[in-house]
């Protein structure tokens, strides 16, 4: 049986590629400010991979396109944009990710009750 | 945190990875970390894991972008030119291979019969192999005569003869070359 640190690894690395695209399709964000996003939204990476690899990997893939621009006081930055192909992958990701949870959760119900009382 | 960044240009250059996509990314790394600090972020909250093995963290960065030597379109494009000679090589020399044995495989017709003849025929094959009819079509007449001919005609049959028939076989043949030859 995993821990829970362990459990959350597992989790968080198979859908840590799908929340770096909800969060980039809100709006582009360069590298730290990513995860400055992710982590006002309760996910850490602490002790997970970093976001790099996977932005690497989400670029190659045509998920992602970048362009440097300007930041707030800072120097030129590298912004990421969801590509065309990158929202239809996060629409897609988001109903996998619904559905498997929704599978899990019903798995999961019957024992609400155990752990409640 | 420029250690960190320091140590992963380090590791970018060893893995072959281009001067300009190397400093971009050292550029970009170093101002999240900048970033980072200033707001008192430890860097485990940037990177993760990778915070504590810098040339880990590098190289799988630059794997996923794909700029590493060994997975860059460049580098591949530099090793199939020795590929591609190589098997211009063999595809030549399997063309010469194949044009030397039409050739020499033409040019000598009963040779390989000669080949397959017992061992104790050896000597005397060379004499029925001179006296034997050709059967390419420069002569035609020999084939008009020689379809009529039944069991004398080619010598080739003779030499696969089983071995207990292969002395009266050869005989055979022997007997029937004349015949054939007045026939030319």
């Amino acid at each position: 049986m995993a821990t829970s640190g362990q459990r959350r690894t597992q989790l968080l690395r198979g859908v840590l590629d799908l929340c770096l695209l909800a969060v980039i399709d809100e709006a582009p964000a360069y590298g730290y400010e990513m995860t400055k996003r992710l982590r006002s939204r309760g996910l850490s990476i602490v002790g997970e991979g970093s976001i790099y690899p996977l932005l690497g990997r989400l670029e190659r893939d045509g998920l992602l396109e970048t362009y440097r621009a300007a930041s707030d006081g800072g120097p030129p930055r590298k912004y990421y944009r969801t590509s065309r192909l990158g929202h239809r992958a996060l629409v897609a990701g988001v109903s996998e990710w619904r559905a498997a949870r929704d599978a899990v959760d019903s798995v999961l119900a019957s024992n609400d009750a155990e752990v409640q009382r | 945190m420029i250690r960190f960044v320091k140590e992963c240009r380090r590791e970018w250059r060893r893995l072959g990875v281009p001067d300009a996509v190397a400093d971009e990314m050292a550029e970009d790394l170093a101002a999240d970390l900048e970033e980072a600090q200033a707001e008192g972020v430890a860097l485990e909250e940037v990177l993760g894991g990778g915070a504590s093995d810098p040339r880990s963290f590098a190289a799988s960065w630059a794997i996923a972008r794909g700029v590493t030597r060994a997975t860059s379109g460049s580098f591949r494009a530099r090793r199939k030119p020795p590929i591609a000679a190589a098997l211009t090589v063999l595809l030549i020399a399997a063309v010469f291979a194949g044009a030397a044995v039409v050739i020499f495989g033409a040019g000598e017709p009963s040779s390989v019969p000669a080949l397959h003849a017992p061992n104790g025929l050896k000597g005397r094959a060379p004499e029925e192999r001179s006296l034997a009819p050709p059967e390419s079509p420069s002569v035609p007449g020999l084939h008009e005569e020689r379809s009529p001919a039944p069991p004398e005609s080619p010598s080739v049959p003779a030499l696969h003869t089983p071995k207990g028939l292969k002395g009266r076989a050869y005989e055979e043949r022997s007997l029937a070359l004349p015949d054939v030859i007045t026939t030319g």
